[in-house]
């Protein structure tokens, strides 16, 4: 499929630098059987700029990963054959296909086995396999195609997304109807993205500062692309923001997942998932593209291993208080901001003195039977 | 026969004879206690001259209290009626009691100012008297003024006998009215003064103020931390036996009692720090004298006692705590205890 992709990029810009010239056919009387195939590398992303040479708008002769290979039986003397190419392109949005470009070769010797690559389409490059109109009065290219194409790729630098057919065939010599071939080959490559950016990837659960106290926990993503990478980070004590996590420390768990937006967390993993620490979540997708692999990552999300009995004891306590202090905590539990007590910052004290869970209890159940007692909240940042 | 009636005669007469002997032993001095000293006041007993009344000096039958400009002295009885004695003022206290039954109570004044909050009894009457009237009083408050020349009383409520001496004219003097009598034997009866009457109501809520020097030192009491107490007892002159402070926090119905620790004429208690809470303790002191009776300060404290204010302390309680993009926030919560 990729491959596909490939070919027919290589063919659009093929046409660029080719004078055509019709080179009227002889007919071949006896049939030979070609096999014909079509080898372009597959992207999700495809760079222009990489296929074409900036100056003369041509094909790239150096561009890899696009070839056909003809095979067929051993020609004594070489049977002359011509090789004929079309390229269907259906941007994304477009109701319908329409052809790019459409043109043939002179005729050329094939013994039994041939090999074209890049090169052989460029002109300038003494290609043998150089394209040209079908008849005089015809174009090898779709011109208001290309533009749009070619104005795309100016400001993305990357092929529009979209749908591209490519069809190569060996017609015998002199031919010109392509419904009469040796045979023929046609891919279909799909380009979904013109940047990394598009790649759409995001984690649906754990939500964004959520806790649980189970130990392995089921992860679920979005994504456009099937192939994803799962890794969890510890989030350190000095660590102030899910990307400290990120960039600080080794994953914990590193899972390349295909097929499927679900991952509890393995009971084999070698890094298990401890109580009383927080976690960030990040997702992966991994994405071709003709300057090699390219990642999207989604939004990392926090998630934090405990039973919150702290926070449900001051939810208990401050929900039942009036004024302002309940309004206050209320906030900071809630969305954005999602705010738990965590032990592992440091103890709970009251005026300096270490409270347990359990004086904390005492002392908020007496503080609710003070009903003249006026609380004052107020949110440090540390 | 006739030696038979002899003999229950002479039987009959004894036990009369001894009866009255008894009821005769029952009878005392009526005694009651300066509760209150502003500036100066001074008493005086039958057998000694002047003296300087401080606070809960007794005062007995033939006790006179004298109070000089800018000063006034406020007198307790047992039953809790309540004289206070305005600047200026001289007056002489009598009465007896039997047992607890008030047999006879009575105020002279020759020039002064008084103003009294009698109880109601059962049948005692409370007798005030100058050169030139007579008010005699059942559960009344109200002012008595005996000017020279003329006397007053008003009544702020229920009613009480007013005559002058001089022409023996007499009548009832009712709630809001002033009775007024004058050396020439007039005697008349009309609507009080609003001034008068707003002045007597005022004047005696004067007690419920303070204790008159007799009042429990707490030194500086702070919230949840143990506190004590001294009471300067001097002034009883040793006739205090024992004495308790009842204290209660705010908005807590039931006083707790710290019986205090008498040493010399100083009692002194330890207050547990659990109970001594911002913002007050609310107190009154229970203090027993060697001859039974209880005086309470204040004297109402039961229903309005008294009050110490608490400093607070300031708690602050602080929790460590995450947010979820992993920010150290802390919940910091303060209040005054």
């Amino acid at each position: 499929m990729k491959s596909l992709r490939m070919k027919l990029l290589v063919f659009i810009f093929t046409v660029f630098g080719l004078g055509l010239w019709f080179a009227p056919a002889n007919a071949q009387n006896t049939k030979s059987s070609i096999n014909t195939t079509i080898n372009i590398a597959e992207y999700d992303i495809l760079y222009l700029t990489d296929f074409i040479d900036a100056k003369t708008q041509n094909l790239n002769s150096a561009v890899s990963g696009f070839s056909v290979d003809l095979v067929g039986a051993q020609q004594v003397p070489p049977l002359q054959i011509r090789i004929y190419m079309k390229v269907l392109v259906q941007l994304r949005g477009d109701a319908h296909a329409e052809q790019l470009l459409e043109g043939l070769s002179h005729d050329i010797p094939f013994t039994g086995r041939l090999t074209l690559t890049a090169r052989d389409f460029v002109k300038a490059a003494g290609g043998i396999a150089v394209l040209y109109p079908l008849g005089a009065n015809s174009n090898i290219e779709n011109s208001n195609l290309k533009k749009r194409i070619t104005d795309f790729a100016q400001t993305t630098s990357a092929a529009p997304p979209g749908t591209y057919q490519i069809t190569v065939k060996a017609l015998p010599q002199g031919t010109t109807d392509p419904n009469n071939s040796y045979g023929g080959d046609s891919k279909t490559i799909v380009i979904p993205y013109s940047a990394v950016d598009e790649v759409f990837v995001e984690i649906n659960d754990p939500r964004n500062g959520s806790y649980s106290n189970n130990l392995a926990p089921t992860f679920s993503w979005t994504s456009t692309e099937p192939n994803v990478t799962v890794r969890v980070y510890e989030a350190g004590l000095n660590h102030h923001s899910p990307q400290d996590a990120l960039t600080g420390g080794n994953p914990y768990l590193e899972e390349n997942v295909v097929g499927t937006n679900t991952l509890t967390y393995p009971a084999n993993a070698k890094r298990q998932l401890q109580e009383n620490k927080a976690y960030v979540l990040q997702i992966e997708a991994n994405v071709s593209s003709s300057r090699g692999p390219m990642k999207s990552v989604s939004q990392p999300v926090v998630f934090r291993i405990t039973n919150d009995n702290l926070g449900s004891i001051l939810d208990y306590f401050l929900n039942s208080v009036s004024g302002n202090a309940s309004a206050t905590y209320s906030t900071l539990r809630a969305d954005p901001t999602k705010w738990i007590p965590w032990s592992p910052y440091g103890n709970i004290t009251l005026n300096g003195n270490m409270l347990s869970e359990s004086d904390l209890q005492v002392l908020l159940k007496e503080l609710s039977t003070q009903q003249d007692v006026k609380l004052e909240l107020s949110v440090e940042n540390q | 026969m006739t030696k038979k009636i002899i003999i229950i005669g002479v039987f009959t007469l004894l036990g009369v004879l001894s009866l009255g002997q008894v009821g005769k032993q029952d009878k005392k001095d009526i005694s009651a206690y300066i509760v209150k000293v502003i500036r100066d006041v001074n008493m005086k007993s039958p057998s000694k001259g002047w003296q300087k009344a401080v606070p809960l000096s007794t005062l007995k039958s033939g006790y006179e209290v004298k109070t000089d400009k800018g000063s006034l002295a406020m007198i307790l009885f047992a039953d809790q009626s309540k004289l206070i004695l305005r600047e200026k003022s001289i007056v002489t206290i009598k009465g007896e009691v039997k047992g607890k039954e008030i047999l006879s109570r009575s105020v002279h004044m020759d020039r002064g100012n008084i103003i009294f909050n009698v109880k109601k009894a059962e049948t005692e009457q409370f007798r005030f008297s100058s050169p030139i009237s007579v008010a005699s009083i059942r559960g009344t408050l109200g002012g008595y003024i005996a000017g020279g020349n003329a006397d007053s009383l008003t009544i702020v409520d229920g009613a009480a006998e007013f005559t002058n001496s001089i022409s023996g004219k007499k009548g009832s003097v009712g709630a809001g009215q002033t009775g007024v009598t004058d050396s020439t034997g007039n005697f008349k009866v009309g609507k009080a003064n609003a001034l008068t009457l707003n002045n007597i109501r005022l004047s005696q809520n004067l007690g419920d103020i303070d204790s008159g020097g007799i009042g429990p030192d707490f030194g500086h009491l702070k919230s949840k931390q143990t506190g004590s107490v001294r009471v300067n007892l001097s002034s009883f002159q040793g006739k205090a036996i024992a004495a308790s402070l009842f204290y209660r926090k705010q908005n807590v119905q039931t006083f707790t009692e710290l019986p205090l620790t008498i040493t010399g004429q100083v009692a002194t208690g330890q207050l547990p720090a659990n109970k001594v809470k911002y913002p007050k303790l609310e107190y009154y002191l229970s203090i027993k004298l060697n001859d039974g009776s209880i005086i309470l300060v204040p004297e109402d404290g039961t229903t309005k006692p008294a009050f110490v204010p608490v400093e607070a302390v300031r708690c602050e309680l602080r929790i460590p705590g995450q947010t979820g993009s992993l920010q150290k926030k802390v919940v910091v919560l303060k209040w005054n205890e």
